[in-house]
């Protein structure tokens, strides 16, 4: 009997299926497994970031350049991009997914991630960014194209919140 | 014998053909706009810091084109990890060229932090990247420079220039305006 394929194998084929070709990542236990797949992967451009906020304009960069791109990151790490997300794709309205681990809420199992918890979403509203939270694979799979779909429409980067469950961590 | 940015920039204009440049903001987005404007440029207007990681974004999505991003010391600070992610990819087709005025020269000249004590060579060797030179005259920019358009890989030209003195340049350009530029450029390289 064939294995089922693992929630960051159905996220990473459905990224590549539309389209996203570069990825930035930095670490979190619960992104450890896709993060795997996108350094072993031959097909995508693996950029790991020693600080998220390099992503950012990597991202751009690429985005400019005509290569979808997205960036796996921890919601601590999103509070890192803040002043960039601001000033630069929002300013120059360049679109581009974030993939963020939302911990500090639902499932957590660490107390000190509670507060990135508590600010993960007002200050994705503060920015004015766009975003879905997804609570399992079947629904991050889903995302992926809804969430990408609106971020060209309205040339702005958007964000996926992915919860323990639907990471399969 | 000293040196200053926009000599630097003129010895530049004259060897970039289609290469595309990214810039720093203040000083930088404004002389290169005066000296060489062209939808090949994608000029910051704030984000001090990331020209280097746009230029790598644009590099590693462009593997066919060469890529120059002028950043500035103070830049290079807000950023400084991007040294490790650029070495980390090597992308060959990237020139990280540093302008080190050892000041906030765009925001007012205010010293810069560890002045005089910074080696940003040193910095990017230790980070992993082997080409990695001071340049202090202008014959010995145009020469690294020369060398950076024609050899593949990634270089790291550190050029130590005095502030210029001048009024910065004025810099018309909107961000809407500057990505429209830059995308139709894109466009014209059939992606």
């Amino acid at each position: 009997m064939e294995s089922q394929p693992s929630p960051s194998q159905r996220l990473l084929s459905e990224l590549k299926s539309q389209g996203f070709r570069l990825f930035c990542t930095l670490p979190d236990i619960w992104t450890t497994e896709i993060i795997d797949l996108l350094r072993a992967d031959p097909e995508v451009i693996h950029v790991p970031l020693a600080r998220e906020e390099e992503g950012i304009g990597i991202c751009v960069g690429a985005s400019l350049a005509g290569t979808p791109s997205a960036m796996i990151i921890q919601n601590a790490g999103f509070f890192n991009c803040i002043g960039t997300i601001a000033s630069m794709p929002l300013r120059y309205e360049v679109p581009f997914l974030l993939l963020i681990s939302y911990r500090g809420l639902w499932g957590e199992d660490k107390p000190f991630h509670v507060h990135k918890g508590m600010y993960t979403e007002p200050l994705l509203q503060a920015l004015g960014l766009t975003y879905k939270l997804v609570s399992s694979p079947e629904e991050l799979v889903a995302a992926v194209p809804d969430v990408w779909r609106q971020a060209q429409f309205s040339q702005r980067p958007m964000a996926i919140l992915m919860s323990r469950e639907a990471l399969g961590a | 014998m000293t040196m200053f940015r926009k000599e630097c920039l003129e010895i530049l204009a004259e060897k970039v053909r289609d290469e595309i440049v990214v810039t720093n903001l203040g000083y930088a987005a404004g002389w290169w706009l005066k000296l060489k404007p062209r939808d090949g440029n994608f000029y910051l207007h704030d984000s001090m810091g990331m020209a280097s990681s746009v230029g790598l974004g644009i590099a590693l999505a462009l593997p066919q084109k060469k890529v120059i991003v002028l950043d500035g010391d103070g830049g290079l600070l807000l950023n400084l990890g991007i040294l490790v992610t650029m070495a980390e990819k090597s992308p060959p087709n990237l020139i990280h060229l540093l302008f080190n005025n050892r000041c906030y020269e765009s925001s007012g000249g205010q010293c810069l932090v560890n002045v005089e004590k910074t080696d940003f060579v040193a910095l990017a060797k230790g980070a992993g990247i082997a080409n990695a030179q001071e340049v202090k005259t202008p014959a010995e920019f145009e020469a690294a420079i020369e060398f950076a358009l024609r050899q593949p890989g990634l270089a790291f030209l550190s050029a130590r220039i005095e502030p210029e003195g001048t009024p910065m340049p004025d810099f018309p350009l909107t961000p809407a305006e500057i990505k429209f530029h830059f995308q139709s450029y894109i466009r014209s390289l059939g992606k």
